[in-house]
């Protein structure tokens, strides 16, 4: 005969009844709370009792403890984090104090931090409003030097990191690491479109590397964002792995792109790195961070509008022309279509601006890159048939980046490009 | 929102108040736990959110329908079309694609060609894993009648949805945390001391250990192995391990810290685990909410280990396999899931082996220490699987290592103490981290405050620029 399933007990009662408590802890408290501990009489441990069970809290963090640890015994579970014993209990003010105070010291010591962290947000009104806020706490705080000992610890990691050897390529570190921000701000009004992209040069000193690069090798240099980092720069970088006549040199960066020089700054960093790295062949893909609205001194231009269409072409063309100066043949890549459909058409309308902008500049080609990663009725397919050969994943799970198999088609195209340019003869005179 | 971001940092603090100022309501407190745990995922995507509330509350009508039914058929039915509801939404949203693309590849393997054809293209939910599980856990255990409470529709919610655990564990049981749901929130059970030194702990090893070694040594070693040969790939090798312990384990740190500052006590997800001397021991020690999921939810229900040596060998094999596919649509996860099935196998084998030599190896006094570096660096080889962005790639940096060994300007001070820290630091005895937290817990209140501060300061100024994405996310 089968049992009936336990039915579940209730969650404990905030009173428990005084049977629980010994009949000398209930005296004991009610003698601690003021009334007469005479045990001898039975009015008086009445009233103790009837006091005891009106006050008496059972202590919840033991029960629950043995409550769990018993239900961990029976399903296994290894022990909880609550095994150790609190070493101190705090009451609900002071967690809420060493909290606030937490809270306090961050917004004293590292506005810094605060204001960076607001500067690489989305444009809009909740950046302007945090803008209106930080700028001048920044400034006050600066003032009376509370943020000095951030800086002092930025400089102290990074002399530990340089100690050790861990550091960070300058040319790009700089970039990110816009130390006086608030000048920036206000240089950002003042600002042309075309005065952006064009490299503001750094004192900085070029390493040997271009040194110990044999004459006769062909530098390619990947150029972009996390469309490279994933896959596609290890594709390219393996296709070329075996020839001693082609060196690769990666130089993306994640979540950047040319609508956003407040955040990365490209055109502080593509002028040395050209002067660094000398390459005869650049291959470049921008454009997936870049469908986001772009502040313009005291505007804010929406993606798409007109007055966004001109800043973004202005800013592609500087590039391209900084890139194909002193006969760097470039390679435009274009952005593929993407799962989700809003980024597929404003991915669309970028391509349309890098078809505009290549237009203007000799030496830029476009390479359209859609017909490799669209499925049978030409919208976005994670998997392609390519020719029979069964199904091949090109792109990642977040349907946007490449995946390895779609980095190899696409890595094929480029090297192919690279070889097919390679053979002709020098466009410019300059070059070896 | 990610842990380490200003974003989150806010959020909590808010969170912190309003839910303990409302401690009095246990409906108002939960509600707004609950409520902040779908602003939180919604912040990702808030198109996903419809899905995370409908699952939630299918496990929540199906475990309270459970536990009121006595009729063992019913509960039976109603736990079975439940769990076939949640397993079938897992399957659509994250192996659908990959199924559907492993079927073609067999159909023209065995020479039919379906011509094209337009798979759905369907995006996947953050998280979407790691919340079907605990929908399961919660069914599962109301059958098995080991929740001690009654179940409601609220604390399932909040059960299934509670953000520290939401998008990357430990996985909860809904034996241990319901209970925790139904009692009142008690401040005094917060050892502020702990949580804070997991918060800091869990930042230190994600912002500066795992990043660090993902940019510097493991992903060009991956993305191109031929560019990284010999010592270069075995240190990437060993670089990964650390990586992937200290970018997961940081993030349950803070998400068990975060739990615990509002007064719940989550189980732990790591015990060491490059400590441990046997596959099945490094199982016990890593990523433990999954693995003892698996072993009460797959394992257990397959038989287990209770149908005989070889059936016991084959449920573990199809438990680890599947226990792979779980972290991700792709092969190479799969093959890793095969391959600790197939360690574990062999270790069990092992162990009960008859032989008198196995048994003096066993017995040598050494050989603890001989297993641990065994175990490591089959735990190793199994991450090349892991990480590697396909079976060629893996093969690829396997290779490499073969190429000669030298020195190179990658062989820094700093990767090799972040490695040491990754692999040895939870060796640390825990005693003197006992001493310190007590001494911590001794200080004025708002020296805690101001310390916690420096410390997250320092930290923050020591990280890279960027954000490195969690590994862990899209599971």
């Amino acid at each position: 005969m089968t049992r009936p399933p336990a039915s579940p007990p209730e969650a404990p009662l905030p009173n428990a009844p005084v049977g629980e408590e010994s009949i000398e802890n209930a005296l004991q408290r009610a003698a601690a709370d003021g009334l007469p501990p005479a045990a001898d009489s039975p009015g008086s441990l009445e009233a103790a009792l009837e006091h005891a069970a009106a006050t008496y809290q059972p202590p919840a963090p033991p029960s629950i403890d043995a409550a769990l640890s018993k239900l961990a015994a029976q399903s296994g579970t290894a022990g909880l984090a609550s095994a150790q014993p609190v070493v101190r209990a705090y009451s609900l003010r002071e967690v809420a104090v060493v909290l606030a105070t937490f809270a306090a010291a961050m917004l004293a010591l590292d506005s810094e931090g605060l204001l960076t962290w607001a500067r690489r947000m989305e444009v809009g009104t909740a950046q302007s409003v945090l803008y209106a806020a930080l700028g001048p706490l920044h400034r006050c705080l600066d003032a009376v030097g509370l943020t000095a000992p951030r800086r002092a610890l930025a400089v102290a990691s990074d002399a530990a990191g340089r100690g050790l050897g861990a550091q960070e390529d300058p040319l790009f570190a700089d970039a990110w690491d816009l130390v006086e921000v608030a000048p920036y701000l206000d240089a950002m009004a003042e600002v042309e479109p075309a005065d952006v992209a064009s490299p503001a040069p750094l004192d900085w000193e070029a390493p040997e590397r271009a040194a110990t690069v044999k004459t006769g090798t062909r530098t390619v240099l990947l150029l972009g964002d996390s469309l490279f980092a994933g896959n596609l720069a290890a594709a390219i970088t393996t296709s070329f792995a075996k020839e001693e006549k082609f060196r690769v040199v990666s130089a993306y960066q994640t979540a950047t792109g040319l609508s956003r020089p407040d955040v990365f700054d490209w055109g502080r960093v593509v002028g040395p790195l050209l002067a660094r790295e000398r390459p005869r062949y650049v291959i470049c893909s921008f454009g997936a961070n870049d469908a986001q609205p772009i502040r313009q001194g005291e505007q804010m231009l929406g993606f798409g509008e007109a007055g966004w269409d001109a800043v973004y072409r202005a800013r592609v063309v500087a590039m391209m022309r900084t890139l194909a100066a002193s006969g760097t043949e470039v390679l435009w890549l274009d952005l593929p279509p993407m799962r989700d459909e809003r980024l597929t058409r404003k991915v669309r309308h970028l391509n349309r601006l890098f078809a505009a902008a290549a237009k203007q500049v000799p030496g830029v080609e476009r390479l359209e890159v859609s017909m490799l990663f669209a499925g049978p009725d030409g919208e976005f397919a994670t998997f392609v048939n390519h020719g029979g050969q069964g199904l091949s994943r090109m792109r990642m799970d977040d349907g946007i980046h490449y995946a390895p198999a779609g980095a190899r088609a696409l890595a094929k195209w480029v090297v192919d490009w690279v070889r097919e340019r390679n053979r002709r003869p020098s466009r410019s005179k300059r070059r070896p | 929102m990610l842990f380490p971001t200003p974003e989150y940092a806010i959020f909590f603090l808010a969170i912190f108040a309003a839910a303990w100022a409302a401690r009095r309501s246990a409906r108002a407190h939960k509600g707004l736990l609950l409520g902040a745990s779908y602003l939180f995922y919604g912040y990702w995507d808030w198109r996903f959110l419809p899905l995370l509330i409908g699952i939630s509350l299918l496990a929540a009508l199906a475990g309270q329908r459970i536990q009121a039914e006595r009729r063992s058929a019913a509960r039976k039915a109603i736990l079975a079309a439940a769990a076939a509801t949640c397993l079938g939404a897992l399957g659509i949203f994250k192996y659908l694609g990959f199924g559907a693309a492993a079927f073609i590849s067999l159909l023209e393997l065995v020479g039919v060609h379906p011509g094209p054809v337009s798979l759905p293209e369907i995006a996947l939910p953050v998280g979407v894993s790691f919340f079907v599980f605990h929908a399961i856990s919660l069914m599962v255990d109301a059958y098995r009648g080991r929740i001690p409470v009654k179940v409601t529709v609220l604390d399932s919610l909040l059960y299934v949805a509670f953000f520290p655990q939401l998008v990357a564990g430990p996985i909860l049981r809904a034996s241990s945390f319901l209970p925790q749901l139904a009692a009142p929130p008690d401040p005094s059970s917060v050892d502020v001391a702990r949580a804070l030194e997991l918060i800091v702990v869990g930042l230190v090893k994600k912002v500066l250990i795992a990043s660090f070694l993902a940019t510097y040594l493991v992903d060009p070693a991956f993305a191109s192995p031929s560019e990284h040969p010999g010592l270069e790939a075995l240190l990437a090798i060993y670089g990964y391990a650390a990586q992937i312990y200290c970018d997961f384990s940081g993030y349950t740190d803070m998400a068990i810290g975060s739990a615990l500052l509002l007064g719940y006590r989550f189980p732990e997800n790591f015990d060491a685990p490059y400590r441990a001397t046997s596959p099945q021991d490094f199982w016990h020690r890593w990523h433990i909410s999954l693995s003892s999921w698996l072993r009460d939810y797959l394992f257990v229900p397959l038989g287990g280990s209770r149908r005989g040596s070889r059936r016991t060998l084959i449920n573990l094999a199809l438990t680890m396999v599947l226990g792979g596919l779980w972290h991700g649509a792709a092969w190479t996860f799969v093959i890793w899931g095969a391959f600790q099935g197939a360690g574990l196998i062999v270790h069990r084998l092992w162990a009960a082996s008859p032989s008198s030599s196995v048994k003096a190896v066993r017995s040598w006094v050494g050989w603890p220490h001989l297993a641990r570096v065994l175990t490591f660096h089959f735990v190793c080889l199994g991450w090349v699987l892991f990480r590697a962005p396909s079976l060629e790639g893996a093969a690829e940096l396997l290779g490499s290592l073969f190429q000669p060994w030298q020195a190179g300007p990658w062989l820094t001070a700093a990767a090799l103490l972040a490695i040491a820290l990754g692999i040895l630091g939870p060796d640390f005895p825990s005693r003197a981290r006992g001493v310190l937290r007590l001494r911590f817990s001794r200080l004025p209140l708002s020296v805690q405050g101001l310390a916690f501060a420096l410390a997250v300061l320092a930290i923050e100024a020591a990280g890279p620029q960027g954000v490195a994405p969690f590994i862990y996310f899209q599971f």
